[in-house]
């Protein structure tokens, strides 16, 4: 209905120039530059007006001269679509809640009447008026968002729009192929394969590298690690042909770089050649479908006890155990390469990061371990019983102990900075997340603490029995007990949003990213949940013979560690090749 | 001041500094001239076109700059276009076209991907018959080749 009627006889001469040279350079100016990558610089300007205060806004209308109307009615809208009046509602309450509206405040309006060509908007006398520098007047302009119903009724009614003509164009096949591709740009993965049936051109622009890139790249939680050895290394045999087809270069015509995106976890990478992004797609949806199924195990044996903690990087595991060793494995060849010594009894706690490692143990002491000599670096003395948990991160090592207190290290001079008291038991398990700490204990009460103040701020209630561990992101919570289930909170609010329950005995440890949490319990289980849905989609239920004490996960590997002295390895990725999924 | 725009086919626009500067060429190029009331030749674009454009940008005069966020995903921008834009946006084939190169022309990227936007909600709303009726495209695939390419995508598809 907005059609311009007759505006294709009027543009039709200058529209075929245009679509043979749309970049054609005017006189003394270069064209832009259109460029494909949405992180472009070029267009993103450094500077941004936002509104700080919302402000109460009144009703705005358009008006326009007869003769205004007549000049731009080729293409105006038709009537009924012009902005819509806005009603005045205040949305004080909508900011103060934090809550991102679908409605949004933006400065707006004009203050000139001098505007010759166009419709300008004309604002009522009632209209908020704000004064800035004297100079100009400026306007809100209450921005709405249609509703998906109204999204689709007018997707609809534009493709009806289309169907009309005169001209039908094809729009991949005619616009610069950036600008094609920019296109694809919006569009997903399911709907790629739409677009690789249309015709033989599309079905090349549904092969474009730099598209699949945006989709992998955006694909929830997909993270990619692309290792500086990858690409120069001799790989060995079995995997040579995956990596090469890996790196392959596409007939794209991307010739990039690759770049690592923002949640990439290296930076120093520069290849020569592009990776195949499809590929790389293909390879990680096949191993996410892979989580529903058992995967095949391997057996690490070496500790000569119980196995209580374990933790992996991309290269490497470290377990601790109640024969008191530390031992580090390849995460590639599965062998030990080092046993480290320093607690008089049971390892039961560590972390590590590429500088230090932070351990725990029933001697009641903390062990700060240089990473790259695995050396003693300090050994911290304080707690009373046996640590239980430990975690670090710039500023902090946190401990917990059977001696019911939380104490808090300066990470760097490893001074006590503080010692929180609060819990009537044990306090099993303990998690950082930038000045605030979660703890869990026996007492069956999970507590959140800020460390600035020393002060619990919150005790999150409904577990029937004692906590033996609990992780925090900042945002969520994910507690498991001795009452066989797992809970889920939200931390701001205290809320519990899910119990997941099919463990038939304590929930010993547990690990959630991304949606996924992986449970090990002393029913010798190790279950992974689907944290949306709250259902268990898979039961590891034949590695371990007795109770299991840590687990942790990544994109291809579930590593669990128990009582029966076995580290177990979980492997999802199979074939395929994973590397650069971690 | 305003600023005087000359479209393709030479008819003068008067538009608001405020307003051209929407689009990045003109903005750079008004700083590289400094003060001046010498109008701007826009070869590119015809009166038609730029009428809509500057429609456009008068209408987003005031809106802040964007900055894309670093975890900003084009995929979910496409489900975000305002709705005055969608209906801005309702226009024939050629207009639509033209639209997109001009943004592209001018460097007005909320133009540019509102545009691209609008064909992109098309691909992923319509099926592929649909899709080829709206672009006037022929299907140049033999069935077999159609059920290769299905074979071949069948692990994209939605579970």
């Amino acid at each position: 209905m907005a059609r311009a009627g007759s505006s294709s006889t009027s543009t039709s001469t200058s529209t075929s120039t245009n679509v043979k040279s749309p970049a054609t350079t005017p006189p003394n100016q270069s064209a832009p530059v259109f460029s494909v990558n949405p992180y472009s610089s070029s267009w993103s300007p450094s500077t941004v007006a936002i509104l700080k205060s919302p402000l109460r806004t009144g009703s705005s209308s358009k008006a326009s001269s007869s003769l205004d109307l007549m000049r731009c009615s080729l293409y105006s809208p038709a009537p009924n679509l012009i902005l819509q009046p806005s009603p005045a509602i205040d949305l004080a309450p909508i900011y103060a809640a934090g809550i991102r509206s679908s409605t949004m405040l933006r400065r707006g309006g004009s203050d000139s009447s001098s505007l010759l060509d166009y419709r300008t908007p004309v604002f009522g006398p009632q209209d908020s008026v704000i004064s800035t520098d004297g100079a100009s007047r400026q306007q809100q302009r209450i921005i709405t968002y249609p509703s998906p119903e109204v999204r689709k009724l007018l997707i609809d009614q534009y493709y009806d729009i289309m169907l009309r003509g005169p001209v039908f164009i094809d729009f991949l096949s005619k616009l610069p192929y950036e600008i094609a591709i920019y296109i694809l740009l919006f569009v997903d993965m399911h709907n790629l394969t739409k677009v690789a049936l249309i015709s033989r051109t599309w079905n090349q622009f549904s092969r474009d590298n730099e598209v699949w890139k945006n989709v992998y790249l955006h694909q929830k939680q997909w993270k990619v690690r692309i290792p500086p050895s990858l690409p120069r290394k001799t790989i060995p045999d079995s995997t040579a042909t995956a990596a090469a087809a890996l790196i392959a270069a596409t007939s794209s015509q991307s010739h990039e770089a690759v770049e690592t995106p923002t949640t990439a976890v290296t930076k120093q990478i520069i290849t020569p050649r592009p990776l195949n992004w499809k590929m790389l797609c293909h390879d990680r949806s096949q191993l996410e479908r892979r989580w529903t199924t058992v995967p095949p195990k391997t057996k690490l044996l070496g500790h000569t006890d119980s196995v209580y903690c374990v933790q992996f990087d991309h290269s490497k595991i470290v377990t601790g155990s109640r024969d008191q060793s530390i031992k580090f494995w390849d995460l590639h060849t599965l062998k030990c390469t080092h046993t480290l010594r320093g607690h008089s009894q049971s390892v039961l706690c560590l972390q590590f990061n590429d500088r230090i490692m932070v351990s725990g143990s029933s001697d009641n002491t903390i062990i700060v371990w240089d990473m790259q000599t695995r050396t003693i670096l300090v050994r911290l003395h304080g707690h009373t019983a046996g640590v239980l948990d430990v975690c670090f991160d710039d500023q902090y090592i946190v401990s917990c102990s059977k001696d019911t207190s939380i104490k808090v290290w300066d990470v760097k001079t490893f001074a006590l900075v503080k010692s929180m008291t609060g819990h009537r038991g044990p306090v099993n398990a303990v998690q950082l997340h930038k000045g605030q700490v979660v703890s869990a204990s026996g007492d069956g009460m999970v507590k959140l603490w800020n460390i600035g103040s020393g002060q619990c701020l919150r005790d999150f209630i409904g577990h029937d029995r004692g906590l033996a561990c609990v992780q925090f992101d900042g945002e969520t919570i994910v507690s498991g007990s001795n009452d066989k289930t797992i809970k889920i909170w939200e931390a701001r609010s205290g809320r519990c949003l899910r119990t997941l329950t099919g463990h038939t005995a304590l929930v010993r440890t547990l690990h959630f990213e991304n949606n996924r949490v992986v449970s090990g319990s002393y029913d010798h289980t190790v279950k992974v949940w689907d944290m949306t849905t709250g259902q268990c989609i898979l039961d590891l239920d034949s590695g371990h013979s007795s109770w299991v004490f840590d687990v942790q996960f990544s994109s291809s590997r579930i590593i669990s560690t128990s009582q029966d002295r076995n580290i177990i390895v979980w492997d999802f990725a199979g074939d395929l090749d994973v590397r650069l999924f971690e | 001041m305003p600023v005087i725009l000359v479209s393709s086919d030479n008819q003068d626009f008067k538009v608001d500094k405020e307003v051209a500067e929407r689009s990045i060429l003109i903005k750079n190029m008004l700083e590289d001239v400094g003060e001046s009331d010498s109008p701007i030749p826009l070869p590119n674009v015809t009166a038609a076109v730029l009428t809509k454009v500057i429609e456009y940008c008068e209408h987003h005069r005031n809106d802040p700059v964007q900055v894309p966020e670093e975890t900003d995903d084009p995929r979910k921008r496409s489900n975000d276009i305002e709705e005055w834009d969608m209906k801005f946006m309702q226009v024939d084939q050629e207009m639509l076209f033209e639209i997109i190169l001009a943004a592209n022309y001018l460097d007005i990227k909320p133009l540019l991907d509102v545009g691209c936007k609008t064909v992109a909600n098309i691909i992923k709303g319509k099926t592929p018959e649909e899709i080829r009726k709206a672009f006037n495209i022929v299907n140049d695939f033999t069935p077999e080749e159609e059920a290769q390419i299905k074979k071949e995508n069948e692990w994209a598809e939605d579970r």
